[in-house]
């Protein structure tokens, strides 16, 4: 039977066409993650050009204060404008840290260059405390910034900082960018493509067992007469199934390694990410209008950086976990539907409609977001303080499980009409 | 020596009663006809004999045994209709994995093969051939496993005549082969030039019979006659 199934899987489907998708998908997401720190890269130093303009005029004035300030506004504003041009991440970091070593309440306040130095006031208390241990990280681990230096805006916040949270352009560009091969996987995990590569692998792979019963054809009597019974048959496909998934992810991710490498370096696995754990009450380091004591906005949980090789780490056990589930889903699917049109429809449309369902803790795709299970933020999305990533991966699992089972039960079979 | 055996036997598809308490007992070697009009059960039987239905009623043996899937296997080999391949796998990977199950070797799927004189396409994808060339490949895998007894379902329907005479002639050897060998078919001029032995589907029974006269009157005597009648 596995000799058999080896030879239908590599005879039959075009299993290099599916490959060569995800390759392609994945290369056009670090591409155009890179056009797009680019642009806002670009759109910052615009930022900066303004604001030497206006150094330059208040440099010029007839008033010996204002030209003072001006002239060390100009040196500071070329000094920010040669780093960011050049991407000398080293240099933004220093400048940002020196802004951020303050802390006592009343001191001066911290900037993120070249952003306004009123942005960061903007900041919820949390998102502040959360940059100010992001750089923390960045310096104790000699770890190099991706640039632009990312501010942690939360959405879920936004009704407590003064941030306009429609405000596009903003969030453009101070979003976290990914333009290397590990953080391209953070981003996958961020934007759902985990769901976009189960669409992509059931467009090849969802009538792996329907294909035995479609239409007039009916081989499961023929391959029962050959001592192949149902329960044997299925789970061979399943196992065909499931190591093809992994097979074709794991080949594709690796050819895009080998990319992303040349094109634009792996990555650093410590880079920090947010992640959300049950801890002690923040304390903000400033007072400002809206760095309240509320900096416990998430509480229980508050926000710790976590290296990315952790956050990898948990995304990795949820892709082995859901391709598993989406292998006996299909079984199931096969089963009950021996259709080859239904079970290849339903393979592609089920994963997307993570797109389009809203947020429930009673719907199976919330516990599908990647990012969400990986950095616990699903905790607080279902109102717990406990690390949830053990508990979704034991029921994905046990969905695979029931699913399986129920893709055992035997069919009669019809004859050849 | 083996028997196929079937007692009071009744089968029915949504209350349209195909079998009503048919009996039969098989145990002498050779070729049998199964012949009835289309839609009379031919299919059917084969289907019970291989355990894929189950009747309401009466019992089904072979060896005195129930017909479960481990008997099946070692006791029939059903040559269905050519349908049941796999379009993109070969001749060749079809007849490997029949072997492998059956744990038959090289030199039995090459005798086979030379049988049905397989040798020019069964390397091709099954989808690519012809119907009698595809109908020789299914013929072929049904062949191979040498069970005691070996069911054949419409061999020669839709045949070139190169394929007909080759089907024939594999036929004729069956006779001695020591096996019980059922072939249903509506072509009565190719049935009787290998035997006259003869299953009749008459309504809802089974009629044993030797044939001496040609089978084709003898077929209008009980089916066309019995219409009008």
């Amino acid at each position: 039977m596995v000799g058999l199934e080896w030879r239908k899987w590599v005879r039959g489907r075009r299993l290099w066409a599916c490959l060569l998708i995800l390759v392609a998908l994945m290369i056009g997401c670090l591409e155009m993650e890179r056009r797009q720190q680019a642009a806002a890269t670009d759109w910052q130093v615009r930022q900066v050009d303004k604001r030497l303009a206006q150094a330059q005029r208040m440099a010029k004035s007839a008033d010996p204060t204002a030209r003072r300030l001006g002239k060390q506004d100009l040196a500071n504003q070329k000094q920010i404008r040669r780093r960011i041009a050049t991407g000398d991440a080293a240099g933004v970091l220093a400048a940002t840290w020196r802004s951020f070593q303050g802390g006592t309440k009343g001191d001066k306040l911290p900037a993120v260059a070249p952003i306004a130095d009123t942005m960061v006031t903007m900041l919820h208390a949390g998102e502040a405390e959360a940059m100010r241990a992001q750089l923390v990280y960045l310096r104790q681990h000699n770890v190099a910034p991706i640039l632009p230096l990312a501010i942690p805006t939360n959405p879920d916040t936004a009704t407590t900082n003064n941030l306009d949270a429609y405000d596009q352009q903003f969030f453009a560009h101070t979003r976290q960018y990914h333009p290397d091969a590990w953080t391209q996987v953070w981003q996958w995990a961020s934007v759902g493509g985990l769901l976009v590569a189960l669409a992509v692998l059931n467009l090849f792979l969802g009538d792996a067992l329907a294909e035995e019963r479609h239409g007039r054809v009916d081989h499961v009597r023929w391959l029962r007469l050959q001592n192949v019974s149902w329960r044997r048959l299925v789970l061979t496909k399943f196992a065909f199934h499931f190591v093809a998934s992994l097979a074709l992810v794991a080949a594709a991710f690796g050819l895009f390694l080998i990319y992303a490498a040349v094109r634009s370096g792996l990555g650093d696995l410590r880079y920090p990410v947010q992640t959300w754990v049950a801890g002690k009450a923040v304390t903000p380091h400033w007072a400002w209008s809206t760095a309240r004591d509320d900096a416990n906005f998430f509480l229980p949980l508050q926000i710790q950086i976590a290296p990315l090789a952790r956050y990898l780490g948990r995304y990795a056990g949820l892709v082995v976990a859901v391709l598993a589930a989406n292998s006996a889903l299909a079984m199931l699917v096969n089963r009950f539907l021996p259709s080859r049109i239904a079970g290849l429809m339903i393979g592609v449309v089920a994963p997307l409609l993570f797109f389009v369902l809203p947020t429930s803790k009673f719907s199976p795709w919330t516990y599908l977001n990647g990012d969400w299970v990986a950095s616990n933020y699903l905790a607080h999305v279902l109102g717990t303080s406990a690390t949830v990533w053990p508990y979704v991966l034991g029921g994905i699992i046990a969905v695979a499980a029931l699913a399986l089972l129920g893709a055992l039960v035997p069919v009669k079979g019809r004859r050849v009409a | 020596m083996t028997e196929i055996s079937l007692y009071q036997m009744s089968f029915a598809y949504r209350h349209h009663p195909v079998y009503e308490k048919a009996s039969l007992t098989l145990t002498q070697p050779g070729v049998y006809g199964l012949v009835g009009p289309n839609g009379s059960g031919k299919s059917t039987l084969f289907d019970l004999l291989c355990g894929l239905l189950r009747p309401q009623t009466g019992t089904i043996t072979l060896d005195g045994a129930a017909p479960s899937a481990g008997v099946v296997f070692n006791t029939i080999a059903y040559g269905q209709d050519a349908g049941v391949l796999y379009p993109r796998l070969s001749g060749a990977d079809h007849l490997r994995f029949v072997a492998k199950q059956h744990g038959r070797d090289a030199a039995a799927i090459a005798a086979v093969s030379a049988q049905l004189d397989l040798a020019a396409f069964v390397a091709q994808p099954v989808g690519s051939l012809s119907m009698g060339q595809k109908q020789r490949v299914a013929i072929a895998l049904a062949l191979l496993p040498q069970t005691p007894v070996l069911l054949l379902d419409e061999p020669l329907n839709g045949l070139d005549p190169d394929s007909v005479i080759i089907i024939r002639k594999l036929l004729v050897g069956l006779q001695d082969s020591g096996r019980i060998v059922l072939v249903s078919s509506h072509n009565l001029a190719e049935l009787e030039k290998v035997t006259n032995h003869y299953l009749f589907k008459v309504g809802t029974a089974l009629q044993e019979e030797v044939v001496t006269t040609a089978a084709e009157a003898r077929y209008e005597e009980l089916f066309h006659r019995a219409a009008t009648e």
